[in-house]
């Protein structure tokens, strides 16, 4: 009895604890369980901040419907990296320069996160930065996608990415000719 | 929507066309030039006006590394270009940057039409940087700022040959933050433009020189920060929350400021016949003069931060050093 007693103050003392834990749990659309700090989800992503503000996390786990596990891990993953990094000097320093840089960009730790990820992964993550409205993630996974853009000819792109190209040799030609100030810089 | 995880491990279709237009435009902002971003058109019938709306168009015409300067006629027909293929009813960033030294015609009513883009789309940030070299032959330098109701900053750093004429009426509605570099200007217009037609300016950057009429009236209750190096002339200034103020050139000078807290005086020397302060704290944050406008400190009792610039000749000795301490400690 003594025991079973015991083992109920820890139930409440654990259901307490998890009212003002500082963490979240979410759970991905194949039903995994994710933590994730909550400062970091609250301060990097405004659907997050959103749901913790408005009481609205299951501490079960809140469902991410869109999300699968993968993704979820990543996002998860990229948050706790965010919150343990120290914004670089470039970074803050950006904001003042003259000719202001249109994106932020990545830092070193950030361009590594994504350049480990397949191709897969990396379409899966923009869609789930997306869907979570964060705004930095999606900087760094759009940045990474244009960089396997840059310096390459339209076959080039198609190959990098499987485009099919479904355009007639004509229509192609047509659009060269309007797009001709467009090969200036080449 | 289907969940995405449903696509995972799937392999390698196509998943880059099947992002929303949306974030197709994150991508494409990311590339180089907006040039770059048009040549996608090419890639499938997905992808062939995604580029026409991207909500912002930074277009920049540099020099390649150690290259020639890049010339100005290529430049404003690609403009021409992607403004007529552009297709989104607004966009959130208009820039056009031209290298500082490019060379040949520009033509103000071919820049005249790019701001006529901007007052009709622009709902955000407007950056105009035009070269500095200035061609004999350009005859026409006459350009009108159109009234831009949405755009909330407006940077332009023209050319000192170009007149920059302000709209008669109409109001930039949103307008925050104006910066306005190496132009010729009409004194009174730029008194108007802030006085009655920028109702939430809280910012104004004027570095030009003026013509035809020499005296700018400023009365706005919205302004916090001014930059004022324009002359000759005489400048009034009525600004209740007036926060930061440095004036040069201005050869009379009448500031009505009670709120403020920073104050930088250059070039011409602070003479208190011909410029007064009127200010209701006689405390100061910082204060930046040089020795010829000493007599600035006067309507203020004491300061924070005293920036003061001295330019000593190399004979003057020691003892005069010390005696001009002296005279500023008193």
């Amino acid at each position: 009895m003594e025991v079973d007693k015991g083992k109920g103050e820890a139930e409440e003392t654990r259901k307490v604890a998890e009212a003002d834990r500082d963490t979240v749990t979410l759970k991905s659309s194949d039903g995994k369980l994710f933590e994730v700090s909550k400062e970091a989800a609250a301060r990097l992503s405004t659907v997050l901040a959103g749901m913790i503000a408005g009481g609205s996390i299951d501490d079960n786990g809140t469902d991410l419907k869109q999300i699968g596990s993968e993704a979820l891990e990543n996002v998860v993953d990229y948050c706790n990296k965010h919150a343990n990094s120290i914004p670089s000097a470039a970074l803050i320093s950006s904001s003042i320069s003259f000719n202001t840089a249109p994106f932020k960009e990545p830092e070193e730790w950030e361009r590594k996160f994504v350049d480990r990820l397949s191709h897969d992964a990396l379409f899966d993550l923009v869609e789930a930065a997306n869907f979570l409205g964060m705004e930095r993630l999606l900087d760094v996974t759009c940045h990474k996608i244009s960089e396997m853009m840059k310096g390459k000819s339209p076959d080039q792109i198609r190959e990098v990415f499987n485009i099919k190209n479904d355009y007639t040799k004509e229509e192609l030609e047509e659009i060269r000719q309007e797009l001709a100030w467009a090969f200036y810089d080449d | 929507m289907e969940p995405l995880a449903a696509r995972s491990g799937g392999g390698s279709e196509n998943l880059i066309s099947a992002l929303p237009d949306e974030l197709l435009h994150c991508i494409l902002l990311r590339l180089p030039s907006v040039a770059a971003a048009a040549r996608t058109s090419l890639l499938s019938r997905r992808w062939r006006h995604v580029w026409t709306h991207m909500p912002e168009l930074i277009l920049s015409c540099s020099r390649p590394d150690g290259g020639p300067a890049p010339v100005a006629s290529v430049f404003l027909d690609s403009v021409d270009a992607v403004l007529n293929a552009y297709s989104a009813p607004t966009l959130r960033h208009f820039e056009i940057h031209m290298d500082l030294f490019c060379r040949g015609h520009l033509p103000a009513h071919r820049i005249a039409r790019w701001l006529q883009f901007a007052s009709r789309r622009l709902a955000g940030r407007l950056d105009f940087y035009l070269p500095m070299h200035e061609d004999e032959e350009d005859t026409d330098r006459e350009l009108i700022l159109p009234v831009l109701e949405r755009a909330t900053e407006i940077k332009l750093l023209l050319r000192p040959n170009i007149v920059l004429r302000l709209p008669p009426g109409g109001s930039f509605t949103a307008l925050t933050d104006l910066r306005i570099m190496l132009s010729t200007m009409n004194g009174s217009e730029l008194g108007r433009l802030v006085s009655s037609q920028c109702p939430r300016l809280r910012k104004l950057h004027v570095l030009v020189k003026l013509a035809v009429d020499f005296d700018v009236s400023i009365r706005s209750k919205s302004l916090v920060s001014f930059f004022y190096y324009a002359g000759p002339g005489k400048l009034e200034v009525f600004t209740p929350f007036l926060e930061k103020i440095s004036v040069c050139q201005a050869t009379e000078a009448y500031i009505v400021a009670p709120n403020l807290k920073k104050v930088n005086w250059h070039d011409n020397a602070y003479d208190p016949s011909c410029h007064r302060f009127a200010v209701l704290s006689r405390h100061l944050q910082r204060l930046w003069i040089n020795e010829t406008s000493l007599r600035l400190m006067k309507p203020f009792d004491t300061v924070n931060e005293l920036w003061l610039v001295l330019s000593i000749p190399e004979c003057f000795s020691n003892r005069k050093i010390e005696s001009l301490g002296h005279r500023l400690d008193n």
